[in-house]
């Protein structure tokens, strides 16, 4: 026999919590594009860079 | 003489039961590679805290409980959650966050991977497991054996053994599970579709910053995952400060073989056969793999969702690679695509995706112990 009043509290968990972890997603790729512009990779010397 | 014969005549068939499990747990570890470093050390606590009037956990002995070493350990690692976490330093000492950096739009797969746990939890709250519980078996669609016991240790002590066991053995299982799964949800052609790697440069001080950064901000949304997140962005930060190479090279050596030794064994303590043969043990096996599936599921049908609105289309496998099986989902992914198309190169997609993975796991563990009550 199938508990389905279980689904009252798991669907709004998995809402919140898939929800949940795309906004964190987002706010990480967000941080990396900042930190990226912010600290951005030192370039190499053309020569070095043809080596 | 009675005394010497106790033993023998004190064997029940459960326990017989569980030193067959323990002897396949060991032979899965020696013979088929089957994650050994957790494997063995359970297999071999499964036969010895099934041995009648063991020692090695709690008896109780003329009215008086006297503590077995396994229990010992038990309440010392796993209640306080030491063994998980320490376990966490070491591997966010191996994991190399480049990848990621490099091709942060990697990070939405590693979301959207973590979509086999919700659903398990739901499963599992159907076959009439308490939220706690369930949200503890939902946990090892996560493929990440530390956050598992490191959730399971909170929510669920009493279902720490198989748990431990369906998180490390559909592990291993990967090749197994993924190929079937995304063959399930996607057509050749999609298999076959090329991308073009188009890497950020990322300098050393993003590497340091970025563990740092990203222990405060998921620290504030989810203040509970905090020492999950910590102790692994701690690992990272020894690992990419360079100037700590011994510490680092300890956390990922010495530190996490110790804790693996004990962690293993101690988690057999839960394997007692009168608790452990039982009928919720077969579900939370059954569901355990369900969650992998899901898992693969969700991250493929995502990349598919997105392909409908991108005019440089993924390949939706990569999808499937968004989970914590590091490296093993992204060599699966690779070797998949080219079966289809022996001169497609998506690892370093695939990579990205695993790596992210690893991220979203431990921020899924930390938002179920917060939405969770």
């Amino acid at each position: 026999m199938l508990n389905l009043l279980s689904l009252e509290e798991t669907l709004p968990l998995m809402v919140e919590g898939m929800g949940g972890i795309f906004v964190v997603v987002l706010i990480l790729y967000l941080l990396i594009k900042f930190l990226i512009k912010v600290f951005p990779a030192k370039k190499l010397p053309e020569s070095q860079n043809r080596q | 003489m009675d005394i010497l014969i106790q033993g023998l005549t004190a064997i029940t068939i459960k326990q017989v039961v569980l030193w067959i499990i323990g002897g396949i747990l060991i032979y899965l570890a020696i013979a088929k590679d089957f994650e050994p470093a957790l494997l063995l050390p359970m297999g071999f606590g499964a036969i010895i805290v099934n041995i009648p009037m063991s020692g090695a956990v709690t008896q109780m002995i003329d009215g008086t409980a006297v503590e077995g070493v396994l229990d010992v350990l038990f309440n010392a690692g796993i209640t306080t959650e030491l063994f998980p976490l320490l376990i966490f330093i070491g591997i966010g000492a191996m994991i190399d966050f480049g990848p990621i950096l490099q091709n942060p739009f990697m990070l939405l797969f590693g979301g959207a991977a973590q979509f086999g746990i919700f659903f398990t939890i739901c499963m599992a709250g159907l076959l009439g497991f308490p939220l706690k519980e369930a949200a503890s078996i939902g946990i090892i669609g996560a493929a990440d054996g530390p956050t598992s016991i490191y959730v399971a240790s909170k929510f669920a002590k009493n279902l720490l053994g198989p748990i431990s066991i369906a998180a490390y053995s559909y592990m291993a299982l990967v090749p197994v599970i993924q190929p079937w799964a995304i063959k399930l949800v996607t057509s050749k052609k999609e298999r076959q579709i090329r991308m073009t790697y188009r890497p950020e440069t990322v300098s050393q001080t993003t590497k340091i910053v970025f563990p740092i950064a990203i222990t405060v901000i998921t620290g504030l949304i989810a203040p509970n995952a905090v020492p999950l997140i910590a102790f692994l962005m701690f690992g990272n930060l020894l690992r990419e400060c360079k100037v700590l190479d011994n510490l680092s090279n300890t956390a990922q050596n010495e530190l996490v073989n110790i804790i693996t030794i004990l962690l293993g064994i101690t988690i057999a303590a839960t394997m007692q056969a009168e608790k452990f043969i039982t009928v919720q043990t077969g579900m939370i096996i059954g569901l355990g793999l369900v969650a992998f599936i899901f898992d693969t599921i969700g991250g493929v049908l995502f990349a598919k969702f997105l392909n409908l609105f991108r005019s440089e289309k993924v390949n939706p496998m990569i999808g499937a690679a968004g989970i914590s099986a590091f490296p093993m989902s992204a060599r699966v992914i690779q070797k998949m695509a080219q079966k289809e198309d022996n001169q497609n190169f998506i690892l370093m997609f695939a990579v990205g995706a695993n790596v992210a993975g690893q991220i979203a796991s431990v921020i899924a563990g930390g938002l179920i112990l917060m939405l969770v009550h």
